[in-house]
């Protein structure tokens, strides 16, 4: 038998690949070790990233249901009521459809943080959700609320109920629907009023947070421009700012990947630190390999072969830890609710969300994983697959 | 700097590759300097176990450069909404244009000196007493520390690009009848160049392949001989890929875009899905004629001859499926989008 | 030199040389190996007997002095070029058998030839082939704890010839198995010798001696004698062995 009437090409990494996974299955204590490390340190990133882009997702899902334009004063650089005489006004301009006057605010009810938005009934959009009990607000009833489940839930509040919001004093709302929100981060603790309603509770009569402006197809220029000019006719009365569809997607996206790219950041700083362990926990084991690799070496394998084999451990264990990771992390979201993490994303939630944390598993953080996977353990195993490369033949002999 | 989940997997694989390469740069000095032209067999035992060290080392940094350079362009992908004014990779490249200009010729030469390092490797461990050895430390010292210098530039790079710069889009430069890879064509094959180059294209291309073929078949054994012909390969796959570059600008991008007058790599390697492996295949064509080239310079010692022989061959044998894979795969679109334009 | 498999001029092995715990195993060590003979090194414990088969067989180098192999000086060798010659040459015998525990018999003695490139089916014929040759055919898939000493030990001469060595070298091959193994194991080796196979057994157990074309009587690291047994097993070859121990080797 001569090295010549073997099969070259692939064929030994194929047969190396298969000893590595043959080793693997035979220290199965290290493997799981190694295995496990990784894991530990994978499936809050996966988590991560999983809301990350789940909650990204809602938010695009949000903004294409509501309005073209969202057009508020602007005070010192922020957003500021808008006086309703301009609502008109706006309704006039060519392309508008529709303007809507809409109050948004927060206020506490039966000790819950609530989120309430005053619109007109008629304009509460259909894509918002669905009625899960009683009815819609009527246009014109007054002092009728319509309540996200999660708070109704959480509020013990049903159909029929009266409630009252301490900011407004004296005033008692009576439960008329219960609904479950298409975008769970923001619906879950919304209560909708009627606009007359909520602009007393906020004290902002003949006012509203902002005029929402729905443009008919291709008239988006056109308005923009009219909006500008009303800005030069109005100058000095008032300012106008004023966002687009556009301008709200980009600051939300922008706002989740810097979120995202923090929390990929910290957990830079954790996989750093976390090589030093994953060098100890991948030596585990290594005497009981000397004499093995020995033997491997004293029948002829050269050490790059041995190093091939460490080399394809590694990057199994990595492909088996981040495959772990993920099946973890979707069981984290969805039998945990993605508990401790979804808070860096979602303010304000608590421990665990009333409401189902939005997740999407997609391609890009997982192979991001894999990608960080793979250089921990080929960093952290450096010294090992050294040492066991490194294996002198004789070592067979003793 | 410009937060997100890729930029921070560049730095923190930019970040392990600069200590790694720094060290190994440091190691390949050390054992160079402490290994004379006779040493002790003890010494040589030694040496050998530092240099299964430098070894892991080095597959080490290599995979995390072959990870890092396809990493470098999806992040610079990532950054299009951030930067005002750009639409894909060019416009973000334009935010500081002479060090991404840098880094993206940084990146192909690092693969290069790597594959070069690893072939003479390869070569000296194919001889009997391992005559390279201290060329192979040399030329690893310099490896590690143009991969440390690559790394450098990478964090020094994603760390100083920041959001808010304004930037000119691609379909503003390249577009434009005056632009740069027009001017050449334009000179040396008149204003209606467009037939005349790809005709250019694939006669050089098959020409090479030609030459190349006529090389493998008749392998000339006299060392000068020999090397006259790989100087030559090199400098015909050197115009070859010249040749290509402008082709795929000027003509192949465009129509396999479906954008005739947008001459943008970047947008042609987002929107056709093999186009970075048609760009790819004619650059590893030419790194392997200048791989077969330099081994022949560097690797050349009697107990390496007739592995050295043998390593050309079948560097040229990847030099010839290179550059007949790349003009076969535009072929076969312009094949499939007439096809399809005729259905 | 010629017609001499192998050629050990002034060979010494020193271990953590330098330093207080400095051990000479080998000193100036010169002699001659034949192919086709039975060499038994031979010497109590301590006697350097591992020490001289670990360089001739290309598993270590010695501190001073020149192996030559089939007229090649294999002390000059790098690394890469020992791993191919202990691949394509050389096979061996450990005194612990070190077989890997919880593998079949099959997979232990296909081993060497996993980077080889060779397929699983390829290797497990030629494992078959050869354990059956050594009456193991029924325990191809049984691993080395169920199996016994002799047995262990019948798997580790099928793993050492699976790659048909020119050269043999057995570490202490008596040490762990009984008498009755040990007859077989003679066959085995007397089998081998008339294939033209080159084998090298240290041992400190007389039996071997008897076996043996060449006796290689060691002691403190030196070469005390060089003790040829029969001359009817003289190898085919040009030029005679030395009858007495080479260079400066004799006491």
């Amino acid at each position: 038998m001569t090295e010549t009437t073997a099969k070259k090409g692939l064929h030994p990494h194929w047969n190396l690949l298969r000893f590595a996974v043959d080793q693997i299955l035979r220290h199965r204590l290290r493997s799981a070790v190694v295995a496990a490390a990784l894991v530990a340190i994978l499936t809050p990133f996966l988590t991560a990233m999983a809301i990350s882009e789940g909650v990204r997702a809602e938010s695009a899902l949000a903004v294409h249901e509501g309005a073209d334009f969202y057009v508020a004063s602007d005070q010192f650089g922020k957003n500021a009521p808008i006086p309703l005489r301009y609502l008109e006004e706006f309704a006039r301009i060519p392309g508008v459809e529709r303007a809507v006057p809409r109050v948004v605010g927060r206020a506490y009810v039966n000790e819950r943080l609530a989120v309430i938005v005053g619109l007109p009934p008629a304009s509460i959009p259909p894509g918002a959700g669905s009625i899960l009990k009683g009815r819609p607000l009527r246009d014109g009833a007054r002092n009728e609320a319509l309540i996200g489940a999660a708070l109704a839930r959480h509020g013990g509040l049903q159909v029929g109920h009266a409630f009252q919001i301490p900011i407004a004093e004296g005033k008692t709302f009576e439960v008329v629907g219960l609904f479950q929100p298409t975008v769970s981060i923001w619906g879950a603790d919304l209560i909708y009023l009627s606009f007359a309603d909520a602009a007393e509770v906020f004290g902002m009569e003949g006012q509203a947070s902002e005029i929402l402006l729905y443009i008919k197809p291709g008239y988006e220029e056109q308005v923009a421009f009219s909006l500008d000019l009303l800005q030069m006719v109005e100058r000095g009365r008032i300012f106008l700012r004023t966002q687009n569809k556009d301008l709200v997607r980009q600051y939300l996206n922008r706002g989740f990947t810097l979120k995202a790219g923090i929390f990929t950041a910290l957990y830079a700083v954790a996989f750093a630190l976390a090589i030093p362990a994953l060098l100890v926990v991948s030596g585990f084991g290594m005497s009981e390999r000397r004499r093995e690799i020995g033997v491997l070496k004293a029948t002829g394998w050269h050490t790059e072969e041995v190093l091939e084999v460490v080399f394809w451990e590694s990057l199994l264990h990595a492909a088996a830890g981040a495959a772990l990771a993920l099946l973890l992390a979707m069981a984290w979201i969805y039998a945990f609710n993605g508990a401790l993490v979804a808070q860096f994303f979602i303010p304000e939630i608590g421990l665990l969300a009333p409401f189902p944390v939005p997740a999407r598993f997609l391609p890009l953080p997982f192979l991001l994983g894999f990608l960080f996977s793979v250089a921990l353990t080929l960093v952290g195993s450096l010294y090992t697959a050294w040492r066991a490369a490194a294996v002198p033949p004789v070592e067979a002999m003793r | 700097m410009i937060l997100n989940p890729l930029s921070v997997a560049i730095l923190l694989i930019g970040l392990l590759t600069l200590l790694l390469a720094a060290l190994q740069t440091g190691f390949a000095l050390k054992l160079h300097a402490s290994l004379g032209p006779s040493p002790t067999p003890d010494l040589r035992t030694a040496v050998e176990e530092q240099t299964h060290l430098m070894l892991t080392l080095a597959v080490v940094l290599l995979t995390m450069r072959m990870l890092a350079w396809p990493l470098f362009y999806a992040t610079l992908q990532s950054f299009v909404p951030d930067i005002p004014g750009a639409m894909c990779i060019y416009g973000v490249t334009q935010a500081l244009p002479t060090l991404s200009g840098a880094l993206q010729v940084l990146k192909p030469i690092g693969f290069f000196l790597s594959g070069l390092w690893l072939l003479l490797y390869a070569l000296n461990r194919a001889a009997k007493t391992a005559p390279l050895f201290r060329r192979n430390l040399a030329l690893l010292a310099g490896v590690s520390a143009f991969l440390a210098a690559d790394a450098l530039g990478d964090l020094f790079y994603f760390l100083t690009l920041t959001p808010r710069q304004e930037v000119t889009c691609c379909t503003l430069i390249t577009d434009l009848p005056t632009r740069a890879s027009a001017v050449v064509p334009r000179t040396l094959l008149g204003a209606e160049f467009d037939h005349p180059l790809l005709s250019l294209y694939f006669a050089a291309q098959t020409l090479l392949a030609g030459g190349i073929g006529l090389a493998l078949f008749r392998h000339a054994e006299t060392s000068p001989a020999r090397r006259a012909g790989e100087g030559a390969l090199a400098l015909g796959g050197a115009a070859a890929l010249g040749i290509a570059a402008i082709a795929f600008i000027e003509i192949i991008a465009p129509r396999l875009m479906g954008l005739p007058f947008h001459h943008d790599l970047y947008c042609f390697i987002q929107y056709v899905p093999d186009g970075s492996l048609m760009l790819v295949l004619p650059l590893l064509g030419l790194f392997a004629l200048l791989w077969a080239a330099s081994l022949e310079r560097l690797g050349r010692h009697e107990e390496t001859a007739s592995h050295l022989k043998r390593y050309t061959r079948r560097l040229w044998g990847l030099a010839l499926l290179a550059f007949v894979a790349s003009p076969l795969m535009v072929a076969v679109h312009f094949l499939v989008d007439r096809w399809l334009g005729g259905t | 030199m010629s017609g001499a498999r192998y050629t050990i001029r002034e060979v010494t092995k020193t271990y953590r040389a330098g330093t207080p715990h400095e051990v000479r195993a080998l000193q100036k060590v010169s002699v001659e190996g034949y192919p086709g003979e039975i060499t038994v090194v031979y010497g109590p414990s301590g006697s350097g007997k591992t020490t001289l088969i670990s360089l001739i067989g290309a598993l270590d180098r010695p501190t001073s002095g020149t192996i030559h192999l089939n007229g090649e000086e294999m002390t000059r060798f790098a690394e890469p070029a020992l791993a191919r010659l202990r691949r394509s040459q050389i096979g061996f015998i450990f005194q612990n058998f070190n077989l890997l525990p919880g593998v079949p018999a099959w997979e232990n003695v296909s081993q060497p030839l996993i980077p080889r490139g060779m397929g699983e089916r390829a290797r497990r014929e030629r494992a078959r082939e050869l354990l059956e040759r050594f009456h193991l055919g029924h325990r191809l898939l049984h691993p080395p704890e169920e199996l016994s000493g002799g047995e262990q030990q019948r798997v580790a001469i099928a793993r050492a010839l699976v790659g048909n060595p020119e050269i043999l070298i057995a570490d202490e091959p008596t040490s762990n198995i009984d008498e009755e193994e040990i007859d077989r194991l003679l066959a085995c080796f007397t089998e081998l010798k008339g294939k033209g196979t080159t084998l090298f057994v240290s041992t400190h157990d007389p039996i071997l001696r008897d076996l043996a074309d060449v006796v290689w009587h060691l002691k403190g690291g030196r070469l005390i004698e060089v003790e040829r047994r029969s001359s009817a097993s003289l190898p085919d070859r040009q030029g005679g062995p030395p009858e007495t121990p080479a260079g400066g080797a004799a006491p």
